[in-house]
């Protein structure tokens, strides 16, 4: 599973502010592919 | 937020020059990762191998190419007119933009947004859909390669009612760039409107495809794989299928035998299947759907309830037509963003425009007819922002948007730069 948590701010990837995470699914295979952050600090 | 407000301050006033060579290095960069990026659309969202490569990944390509020609030509100082040679124009970044993208062609979408917000001046802060969101983030590293200033562009993920709701109303923000429903793009020029926000919308379609008695022998079948491609998850696909009396009966004995041969399969393979939708909660919003159309009454010509057989895991729906559709059924209604056709007959031209108009979307319509003058009444009379022909096809760099409930403002070629423009008028410039 990709691991896609960090977000990209001012020119870096940086960790989310958020602990909150979002899993992406492979539509294929009803299987986890990946996982996100959930932004909500702007 | 902040990276991108202190970031324009200096990107606002970069040259067209530092922009054009910074987005030929990005057009290079993404040539590179072209193949990954087609991958991670296929794991995202499901989009077959060749599919992906040529058609979802090959738009962003082009999209880049195209917009780095517009900004080449475009004069962004210039007299109002040769009667007025005193009076000038300028165009300048309309300022911060919030891109919002959805998941269906995620990489075309991504694309419309962040190469002219960058040609235009403008920083940003992209928030792809968070079903798809892995192609975006390879755009994001290919950006971080090409070095663009700190904060021009950022990337957040999130969802709609929590980060993309942020993003909308955050008083920093001037511009709103969004593609998707029509319902979220009512509450975003809600958010928008508190503050005037700059809003472009692209929304949803329920295209209409006029297939005239003396249409070319190719049109139904072509229509039919317009209205499935991408798994029918396209909003300016031909989902109503209008059809002339005198040709209606030939019409759905071919769409039965084309549709019932339609082959759906695991997107990794290659060929020139379609794979699953996007998403459980589409698959059952699909079938739900389908299930109407027969509760109403619609007459089910292939496909149906159910998965495709042998394939039982993933989201797969079986393409479907249906015939004896009218437009007050809800499937002539609805968005149904899956691989279902609704096919009703006409008797006049004059009845086949009332039809294909009478819907609150306006994105794409389709004419298919041998005769050039109906080409052009037709033509003329369709409310909606591009009319395709034949299947000629429109224009990488032709203006993509729509009427009515389809959206506000147009993307892609010079128009879509100048959607990131703001225009002022200096009267006493010399």
């Amino acid at each position: 599973m990709l691991d896609k948590k960090k977000l990209y701010i001012d020119g870096q990837w940086v960790n989310s502010k958020s602990s909150q995470e979002i899993k992406v699914i492979n539509p294929a295979n009803e299987q986890e592919c990946g996982v996100i952050s959930l932004g909500n600090m702007m | 937020m902040a990276a991108a407000k202190k970031a324009y301050a200096s990107w606002s006033f970069s040259t067209k020059e530092q922009r054009l060579e910074l987005l030929e290095k990005l057009y290079e960069n993404y040539k590179k990762r072209w193949n990954d990026i087609a991958e991670a659309i296929t794991l995202e969202m499901g989009a077959p191998k060749d599919f992906a490569t040529q058609l979802q990944a090959g738009t962003g390509a082009s999209h880049i190419k195209s917009f780095i020609r517009y900004l080449k030509n475009f004069e962004f100082e210039k007299p109002l007119g040769d009667h007025a040679p005193n009076q000038r124009l300028i165009y300048e970044p309309k300022g911060v933009c919030a891109l919002i993208t959805p998941w269906n062609w995620p990489m075309n979408q991504v694309c419309l947004k962040v190469v002219p917000a960058l040609a235009s001046g403008c920083t940003m802060i992209l928030k792809p859909s968070e079903l798809a969101p892995l192609s975006s983030m390879i755009l994001a590293e290919i950006i971080d390669e090409v070095k663009f200033p700190p904060g021009v562009f950022n990337l957040v993920n999130g969802d709609g009612a929590t980060t993309g709701d942020a993003l909308t109303s955050h008083p920093d923000v001037n511009m709103i760039s969004f593609t998707g429903s029509t319902r979220a793009g009512a509450l975003i020029s809600q958010n928008a409107a508190k503050d005037f926000k700059r809003v472009s919308l692209e929304l949803g379609g329920k295209g209409a495809n006029i297939i005239f008695k003396d249409a070319d022998p190719e049109a139904i079948e072509r229509g039919a794989l317009r209205c499935f491609r991408n798994s029918g998850q396209s909003c300016n696909a031909p989902t109503r299928m209008l059809v002339e009396k005198s040709m209606y009966n030939e019409a759905i004995e071919r769409l039965k035998k084309y549709t019932e041969e339609f082959k759906v399969d695991d997107p990794t393979k290659e060929g020139d299947h379609i794979g699953p939708v996007i998403s459980e909660v589409q698959y059952n919003k699909i079938q739900t759907l389908i299930q109407k159309g027969i509760d109403e009454g619609a007459k089910l010509v292939a496909g149906g309830v159910g998965k495709p057989s042998g394939l039982d895991k993933g989201y797969y729906v079986k393409p479907t037509v249906f015939a004896d559709v009218n437009n007050n059924m809800e499937i002539a209604k609805t968005e149904i963003f899956g691989p279902v056709l609704s096919v009703i007959p006409f008797e006049t031209e004059e009845e086949a425009i009332q039809i294909a108009n009478d819907t609150p979307y306006g994105l794409t319509n389709y004419i298919q007819t041998q005769d050039p003058e109906k080409v052009k009444r037709v033509a003329r009379k369709l409310r909606s922002g591009m009319v395709d022909v034949n299947g000629a096809g429109i224009a990488v760099d032709a203006p993509f948007g729509g009427f009515k409930h389809s959206g506000i403002g147009r993307e892609a070629g010079e128009h879509g730069l100048e959607e990131f423009l703001e225009v002022k008028a200096v009267g006493g410039w010399s």
